[in-house]
């Protein structure tokens, strides 16, 4: 027998291949050698990935974390500590020992759940029409959906401001929750439309054909099957509702305040940053999210599976 | 879009303040008065006595919009002076915020949407924006009522007229650390000469000698370097700048950039936290310094080490020049002025109530009467700070036109590019002009 | 039956593959109606009132304003309108791409089944989550050059001698911007490009396995294609968004050094909140909507054919 080194093949893979060809002529031992090997491969290269790209991704939290725990007067050491010396949850308690705070989290807690019911809604439907229907300016309102992202919204902000004036929905929960709808609703549709072109035709005709009528159709038909589309539409709507600053800080006025402008409000003062205060007030807040998302997410996950399935 | 004209200079506040610095200093508390902080209706003398319009007594509700009211140092203070308000006249307040960096937009806003009413705390440097818009009240009535200093009214008058009830007025002035000039060899300077050497010093000490503002939000304090360095800016007919002083200043900047002697990037909030940490030579803070430092000082004796000196001169004889600093309270008009106004004045014309928020809060007062109190005169370094700093104090000369900011934008970007090297000193104060008239006309 | 089918059925016959003539387009209308009204008084009439300001010299400040035509445009275009375009391209270039690749590197990674991976997939998530103002700030004290912990790292390790300037000097401020922007994007490009990765059927990934397909080759030859339109979106909605994007910038150099990072959101926001020329920020928005009008037609071509093919 030849070995791939008589043959002056250099030893490449597929020279290794070989090699295992001769030396084993079982060829599902063979397969399995090999994939067994090209998923270690995979693992690690995986690993690898994730233990770079997660330390980039979660150093800076854990550097949050870090800076909440520490008193004011040691935040500014240089070079600074990686694990705090002196840990304090001085921060930590006086987040929950101001009422306007807790306040905030309220406003915000709410502001964000009528944004993605709000958004959910109309999203839905508005998805539902783009994606089983065909209709002279189908096309046209598409576009129109897509055109709201295309100026800045710091001068959309002047108008509204001045529109919401005169209507009365100045510093109203209202007027915020429409404003936050608004400019999530080209990705929520997006996504609904998305997951109601995998709902087959065939479906909704035989549901037709039984002489449902078609609201009945997407409410007890279609819609069922799409509660995955509708927990990630819901959670980006609820996101953009509860991250925005700018609108936030304008339409929602003082009294109605969500917490981004009210962290602002509360730690950036004229004189000093209070930075570990922030760090730990900021934690806070972004906690409870998270924690939400990773139990709701296999729901999630399921539920963009659309616009890139091909029947 | 020019507008109306602040007062551009503040230098009848140098003989007011070395006057009542030098009164008490010789123990004169002529004005000096004890009273006990909750005595309701005591000061008759200070408290309006009539109303001057009908409307008073049906009003049950004001607004004071503020940034203090969600600042932990000033919070509680004028919660409580805002309680003895209302109990006193038995008008509620609400207290709408916004934060500092973002007020004069917001306020704007709503004056725009017409949402503005009630009372209002400004920074002295919005006042002839606020004023420009025509939603303000022109507070001279009240103001003839208390004995606010003049330097204090002049410095929240716009065009002579009295938009604004002078909160605190003082100066953004040059601290030191006494403890580590002394640590390396070296007496306080009095000329730029002087200070470049003390500079070079405190650089042996791998401290940071002059934390000067590098960073873009701040280059505006270069202002009063141009000033000492005999630049107008802004003469109040047209920009000087590309002149000699101007571009000696920024020049200096650089130098000083490129010596190691100051750091780049350096926001004043950085130069707080790092003074606070005994790694500052010199820095530039308002009057309050001494309370924002001990909130973030690991070690108390930074605090103890603060010392005022006014900016060093190029010739021996220049009077020092510093930036002017203060609150101001303003009025909306329209419903309920009569009571916002009565508010404007309760907070800083009553001097008792003055004084208490001196003593819960350290906000320096601006009248005779509080100023001459012995908790105020007695006070080392406000004396000391009024001698030095607010005696030279001006207001920034832009500050008469609503878009400041952007201007100050623009000022800072080219000295910016002078500090990095992208053009000359004397470039990038012409483009700086350049740039600057394009937006005034 | 595909949406394709459908389509040309209902081209053919006029009517919807549910049967009913007419009324099913009222019906259609009907559902969008909602969203297109909140169009209408959110987004669409506040654009119109800002493109007729355009035409005129306003300030927030003083009340009423003049006609002044095209005085505006003249006036941005004979202003820094390139570097700034420049910035706005480099910024959202970067700030696309590179969270794209990692989120995209992460999601094949945490696609594997492992011990874990659920809690990881939500622990990074937290970037996104944070309030992009927070994000702001904390890039701020981390990138400070004098207290910040990423010159307290570099130097400790002996990296650097001395803090180096991160936000103050030109040459890295937009790279420094360009990072803290990718690092709070990448999570929802993640979790989007995970849900894409759902769909890839095993038994077709095993089969290619099977025959010899390497790992790189399966992932071109079979992962990307079914990831298209998930990335197209990901893509085009990160790029919108990238243009748009304020905060933090704003925070971390405001624009600066000597408008190294100014951006077009950077300068309309300077124009209306610290100029208060709401007149000219107005026009400056009419060039923003024509440019990225034209890169999103150009795009949805682009991919349009892609489709095609």
């Amino acid at each position: 027998m030849t070995s791939a080194a008589d043959v002056g093949v250099r030893d490449t893979r597929a020279a290794r291949d070989v090699r295992e060809a001769h030396a084993s002529p079982d060829p599902a031992a063979r397969h399995g050698r090999r994939r067994r090997r090209d998923q270690r491969r995979q693992r690690l290269a995986a690993w690898a990935a994730i233990i770079v790209l997660g330390l980039f991704g979660l150093f800076p939290i854990y550097w949050m974390l870090v800076t909440a725990l520490t008193p004011n007067e040691l935040a500014f050491q240089f070079p600074p500590q990686l694990v705090p010396s002196e840990p304090t949850l001085s921060h930590f308690v006086d987040f929950f020992d101001d009422p306007t705070l807790l306040r905030f989290l309220f406003n915000s807690a709410l502001v964000a759940t009528l944004t993605a019911v709000l958004t959910l809604a109309v999203a839905t439907l508005m998805g539902y029409s783009f994606s089983k229907f065909r209709y002279r300016g189908r096309a046209s309102l598409m576009y129109l959906v897509l055109s709201s992202q295309m100026f800045p919204h710091a001068l959309l902000l002047i108008t509204l401001f001045m529109m919401y004036s005169s209507l009365g929905l100045l510093y109203t929960y209202a007027g915020v929750v429409l404003s936050f709808s608004a400019f999530t609703l080209p990705l929520c549709v997006w996504i609904m439309k998305s997951f109601f072109d995998t709902v087959p035709d065939s479906l909704l005709e035989a549901g037709a054909l039984d002489g449902a009528p078609r609201w009945r159709i997407l409410i007890s038909i279609v819609l069922p099957l799409a509660k995955p589309g509708l927990l990630a539409a819901g959670l980006f709507a609820f996101v953009r509702g509860w991250n925005d600053f700018i609108f936030a800080l304008t339409l929602a006025g003082p009294e109605k305040m969500t917490l981004p402008p009210g962290l602002v409000n509360t730690y950036l003062g004229e004189f000093q940053t209070s930075w570990p205060a922030l760090m730990a007030a900021s934690l806070v807040v972004s906690l409870p999210v998270v924690v939400v998302f990773i139990s709701l997410q296999r729901y999630l996950v399921g539920g963009m599976v659309a616009g890139s399935v091909r029947e | 879009m020019k507008s109306t004209a602040l007062n551009p200079s503040l230098t009848t506040l140098s003989r007011r303040g070395l006057l009542i610095a030098g009164a008490s200093a010789a123990g004169l508390a002529a004005c000096g008065t004890d009273e006990p902080n909750d005595q309701v209706g005591d000061d008759a003398d200070d408290e309006p006595s009539v109303p001057t319009t009908p409307d008073t007594d049906a009003v049950t509700e004001t607004t004071f919009t503020s940034w203090s009211m969600n600042e932990e140092s000033t919070q509680q203070p004028l919660g409580a002076l805002l309680d003895g308000w209302t109990a006193e006249s038995g008008v509620d307040v609400e207290t709408p915020s916004f934060p500092y960096n973002d007020y004069l937009a917001q306020v704007l806003l709503q004056i725009s949407g017409g949402q503005a009413a009630g009372a209002g705390q400004t920074d002295i440097s919005w006042l002839a924006t606020l004023a420009a818009t025509g939603a303000l009240a022109d507070l001279g009535g009240s103001a003839a009522r208390f004995d606010y200093t003049a330097a204090a009214l002049a410095a929240t008058q716009v065009d002579g007229v009295q938009f604004g009830l002078p909160w605190t007025i003082a100066a953004i002035g040059m601290i030191y650390n006494a403890d580590l000039l002394t640590q390396a060899g070296v007496g306080a300077p009095g000329t730029i000469e002087e200070f470049e050497q003390v500079l070079e010093a405190l650089k042996e000490l791998d401290v940071i000698p002059y934390a000067a503002m590098t960073d873009l939000a701040q280059l505006k304090d270069i202002i009063p370097w141009m000033w000492q360095f005999g630049s107008a800016v802004y003469d109040g007919t047209g920009l000087t700048l590309g002149d000699e002083g101007s571009v000696a200043a920024v020049a200096w900047y650089k130098d000083l950039l490129d010596r190691g002697l100051i750091a780049a990037d350096v926001d004043r909030f950085d130069a707080r936290s790092l003074f606070a940490d005994a790694r500052v030579g010199f820095y530039e803070d308002a009057i309050v310094a001494p309370n924002i430092i001990a909130a973030s000082a690991s070690d108390p004796a930074v605090v103890d080490a603060m010392t005022p000196i006014g900016r060093p001169v190029r010739d021996a004889g220049d009077i020092s020049a510093a930036l002017a600093w203060g609150h101001a309270v303003v009025v909306f008009t329209g419903d309920g002025q009569q009571a916002a106004a009565d508010l404007a004045e309760h907070l800083t014309g009553n001097s008792q109530v003055a004084l208490e928020y001196f003593n819960t809060a350290q906000v320096t007062p601006t009248t005779e009467t509080a100023l001459g109190a012995s908790e105020v005169a007695a006070n080392a370094w406000i004396s000391e700070f009024s001698n030095l700093i607010t005696m030279g104090a001006r207001s920034n000369p832009f500050w008469v036109f609503p878009e400041f900011g952007q201007i100050e934008d623009r000022l800072g970007t080219h000295v910016q590019r002078a500090l990095i090297g992208e053009a000359s000193a004397q470039q990038a104060m012409n483009d700086a002009k350049a740039d600057i008239e394009d937006l005034m006309n | 039956m595909t949406t394709v089918d459908s389509q040309a059925r209902s081209a053919r016959s006029g009517r919807t593959s549910l049967g009913k003539p007419l009324s099913g387009t009222a019906f259609a209308l009907l559902l969008a109606a909602p969203g297109v009204a909140l169009f209408l008084g959110i987004i669409l009439y506040p654009l119109l009132a800002s493109l007729v300001n355009s035409l005129y010299r306003q300030s927030l400040v003083l009340p009423g304003r003049e006609f002044v035509g095209l005085e505006n445009f003249g006036d941005v275009l004979g202003g820094d309108l390139l570097p700034v375009l420049r910035n706005t391209i480099v910024f959202t270039a970067g700030s696309t791409v590179i969270p794209f690749l990692i989120g995209l590197s992460l999601a094949l990674a945490l696609n594997q089944r492992m011990r874990g991976s659920a809690v990881l997939r939500g622990a990074l998530l937290m970037p996104w989550i944070i309030p992009s103002v927070v994000a702001s700030f904390l890039w701020l004290w981390i990138f400070n050059a004098n207290y910040g912990v990423l010159n307290g790292l570099l130097v400790r390790a002996g990296v650097l001698d001395s803090g180096a300037v991160w936000l103050g000097d030109p040459s890295t401020a937009m790279l420094a911007v360009i990072i803290a922007k990718s690092w709070a994007s990448f999570p929802w490009i993640m979790v989007m490009l995970l849900a894409g990765l759902q769909t890839v059927p095993a038994d077709l990934m095993e089969a290619a396995e099977v025959d010899g397909a390497g790992a790189i080759r399966r992932f071109f030859a079979i992962t990307l294609p079914h990831l298209k339109g998930v990335v197209g979106i990901v893509v085009l909605l990160e790029v919108i968004w990238n243009f748009h994007h304020f905060d933090i910038i704003w925070v971390l150099t405001g624009g600066g050094p000597a408008g190294s990072t100014t951006t077009f959101a950077v300068d309309v926001y300077r124009t209306a909140f610290r100029g208060f020329d709401v007149g000219s920020a107005a026009a400056m928005g009419v060039f923003w909507m024509i440019i990225l009008t034209l890169l999103v037609v150009v795009y949805l071509r682009v991919m349009e054919r892609g489709e095609r093919r």
